[in-house]
């Protein structure tokens, strides 16, 4: 994945700082939601989530999680899980700004064909919630998000190596008969050690 | 840039620009928004963070005081509000602490939300730990009139969320009432 060089830590406190950052990510962020959700005011408002939850924790960012872009994939990943542990147990999302809210009428046309552009991977998403979640998690950032397996593991604060164990596991699950219609493990990445 | 992100990022600027981290510290949080019953004074009020609870769990509570003055609560299950608020009053922190039975909610508006006040009141963000406890930190130098608010509701599959938030001056005692019908388990329309 593309990386470049602004430090994250930083975000929290300069708002320049802060709008380099987001027009560096904001569609690459859009795009992350949009292999997950399909309801574009959800989007929205994921993708607000996301941006806040990043200046909230920039202050803990250091170089060894990773690029910032994974960086930001990693807490992408963990808003969008809380969205949808909430939404299993029927309760309504918590948020400092409600991104629906910036929605107008216009900028639907552009968040919809992000969504549609995303559907086959939205469908990789909904069958990989069968894996236990440690293994989902790199899984998700693997073959979905295009990040490497020592990327996910930092993204994710677990190292390379647990990373690789765990998407090696994962495969294996896959493999061992796992219901998965539609995931060939083609579709998974091999595995380096 | 479309015209959402543009409105974003000038919010996301306002957010920095009006609350910079400080280091070693969290922003702190300041609302929550609920749909429905709740939303009418979630939206304005200093409501922290809404959390899922997991059932069953055994140890209520903790209140803990460090030794730079704040007050750490972690909450493992949702049982024993008046021995959380006791143990909250005893380490100098005002709270009110109301659990709610399946399908009630506290008549709205309940309580005045702490305003501007709540830059004041330093609170760690609200997390959930691996093992299911909810714990934050506030500092020992809340303003004075300011009560920390913490309440829950269960929705009908027994799932439990837990809000957190300042209220300022007193709170009036919850009236009891139905969630309204139809409604998910926090008032709000059920969760599409």
């Amino acid at each position: 994945m593309e990386v470049r060089v602004h430090e994250p830590a930083e975000i929290a406190t300069d708002p320049e700082a802060f709008e380099r950052f987001y027009r560096e990510h904001v569609e690459a962020v859009q795009r992350f939601v949009a292999r997950r959700v399909d309801d574009p005011y959800l989007a929205a408002d994921l993708t607000a989530d996301v941006f806040v939850s990043a200046i909230e924790s920039a202050r803990s960012y250091r170089r060894s999680r990773g690029a910032p872009a994974a960086w930001l994939f990693g807490i992408a990943r963990n808003v969008v899980a809380d969205e949808r542990r909430r939404n299993a147990k029927e309760l309504r999302t918590s948020a400092r700004l409600r991104g629906r809210e910036l929605v107008a009428e216009d900028d639907l046309a552009a968040l919809c064909e992000r969504i549609d552009g995303e559907s086959a991977a939205r469908g990789l998403y909904r069958r990989l919630s069968e894996l236990p979640p440690g293994e989902r998690a790199v899984l998700e950032l693997v073959a979905l998000d295009g990040l490497s397996a020592g990327e996910a593991g930092r993204a994710l604060g677990i190292g390379g190596i647990a990373a690789r164990v765990r998407l090696h596991r994962a495969r294996r699950r896959l493999q061992s008969g796992l219901d998965l219609p539609g995931l060939g493990t083609n579709d998974l990445p091999e595995v380096t050690t | 840039m479309s015209n959402f992100e543009d409105r974003l990022l000038v919010e996301l600027r306002n957010m920095v620009e009006r609350e910079p981290v400080e280091r070693g510290r969290r922003l702190p949080r300041r609302r929550f928004a609920l749909a429905g019953g709740l939303a009418a004074v979630a939206a304005a009020a200093a409501i922290a963070g809404v959390l899922v609870l997991s059932a069953g769990t055994q140890a209520a509570y903790a209140v803990t005081k460090n030794a730079d003055g704040t007050v750490t609560v972690e909450i493992d299950s949702i049982t024993d509000a008046a021995g959380l608020q006791a143990k909250l009053q005893a380490a100098g922190v005002n709270a009110v602490v109301e659990y709610l039975p399946e399908g009630k909610m506290c008549a709205q508006p309940w309580f005045t939300p702490a305003g501007a006040a709540a830059h004041g009141m330093r609170q760690s963000g609200v997390e959930r730990t691996n093992d299911g406890t909810t714990r934050f930190t506030i500092s020992g130098d809340q303003p004075a009139g300011a009560t920390l608010v913490v309440t829950t509701q269960t929705g009908p599959g027994g799932e439990q969320a837990l809000g957190i938030g300042w209220a300022q001056g007193t709170v009036p005692p919850c009236q009891v009432v139905d969630a309204p019908a139809g409604s998910g388990p926090l008032g709000g329309p059920p969760a599409g």
